[in-house]
């Protein structure tokens, strides 16, 4: 009886390392690959410099904004999706996504002229794209807040909304 | 007749149920997998990102940039097919833990940016929430690299 039965082959034992060395190997290929490919090719060496963020618009400290803010110089700009209740009080909302239904809904409370001044979660490259479509669109005092809503509240900025008790 | 069974769990040191197992690679690797995506299309957009944490330098950005996302693919796409599972789990793991790292660290020195997690226009700040996220994925990758269900793969 014993060793007659042909036995179910049993799961190799595993071998971490070298799964791990191969999976890397093909990421690698692929990614070479895939920048050998494109064009224009990323530089091999970053120029950091060219990370610095220069977005093509002012970037206005908080403290500032707020500033601005309570001398009615600005118009918020929010480019945040809905659900994120706290909101500079008197905010147009424009997302990136839907950025030219929004701005349909606004376009007569606007002027070209109008200082308005971009902000969202922080993330200035998001509020520089919707600051770049602003300008497309002829707007020519357009500035980004620097920081997120809570850098707005941590420099005594009000908030309308969930968070405005804080 | 139990004979396969039982020679089965003797060379796999813990056994989950299949479907948990199932669940966890899924889940795992399937996040790995769609937030690889977006950084696949924009290598220069999710430099960009990692060139907001301030920790990569110069001859290490765009390789970075470039491998990372491949990296999520490869081993998200293997964990899900249940291929070089437990090679996979670790990378994941490893990736984890770095990407926990650079958020902690981005925390730590208050930058104010966003993770560049799912893509570009990722619009989630680092923050204890991002932390949460990672850690409740490194539990499942670390049951993922300890244990297994009693099916090998698809």
């Amino acid at each position: 009886m014993a060793g007659s039965a042909p036995r179910t082959q049993p799961f190799p034992r595993a071998r971490p390392v070298r799964e791990g060395a191969l999976l890397l190997a093909v990421a690698l290929a692929a990614a070479g690959a895939s920048w050998a490919v494109r064009s224009p090719r990323l530089p091999l060496r970053a120029d950091l410099a060219a990370y610095e963020l220069d977005l093509g618009f002012a970037v206005v400290p908080a403290a500032e904004a707020v500033a601005l803010f309570l001398d009615n110089a600005c118009i918020p700009v929010d480019v945040r999706d809905d659900g994120q209740a706290a909101r500079i009080p008197g905010s147009v909302q424009l997302r990136q996504a839907t950025f030219d239904d929004d701005l349909r809904d606004v376009f007569d409370f606007l002027s070209p002229a109008d200082p308005l001044l971009v902000y969202g979660d922080g993330n200035l490259l998001v509020a520089a794209a919707v600051a770049g479509r602003l300008q497309e669109r002829g707007f020519t005092d357009v500035r980004l807040l620097g920081g997120s809503i809570e850098a707005w509240q941590k420099a005594g900025g009000q908030v309308d909304g969930e968070a405005a008790h804080d | 007749m139990t004979e396969p069974a039982a020679a089965r769990a003797d060379d796999i040191r813990r056994v989950i149920p299949d479907w948990m197992d199932l669940l966890l690679r899924f889940l795992v690797g399937g996040t790995f997998v769609y937030a690889s995506f977006d950084k696949i299309l924009d290598p220069a957009g999710f430099a960009q990102s990692i060139a907001h944490y301030r920790l990569a330098p110069d001859w290490l950005l765009h390789p970075a940039a470039m491998l990372l996302p491949w990296l999520e693919f490869v081993a998200g796409a293997a964990m899900i097919l249940g291929r070089a599972r437990r090679g996979a789990a670790w990378l994941v793991i490893l990736m984890l833990a770095m990407f926990m790292a650079a958020i902690g660290s981005a925390m730590a020195r208050g930058l104010d940016i966003s993770c560049g997690c799912f893509g570009t226009e990722d619009a989630h700040t680092v923050g204890l929430s991002l932390l949460l996220r990672d850690l409740a994925l490194l539990a499942g990758a670390v049951v993922l690299a300890a244990a297994r269900g009693t099916r090998r793969s698809f």
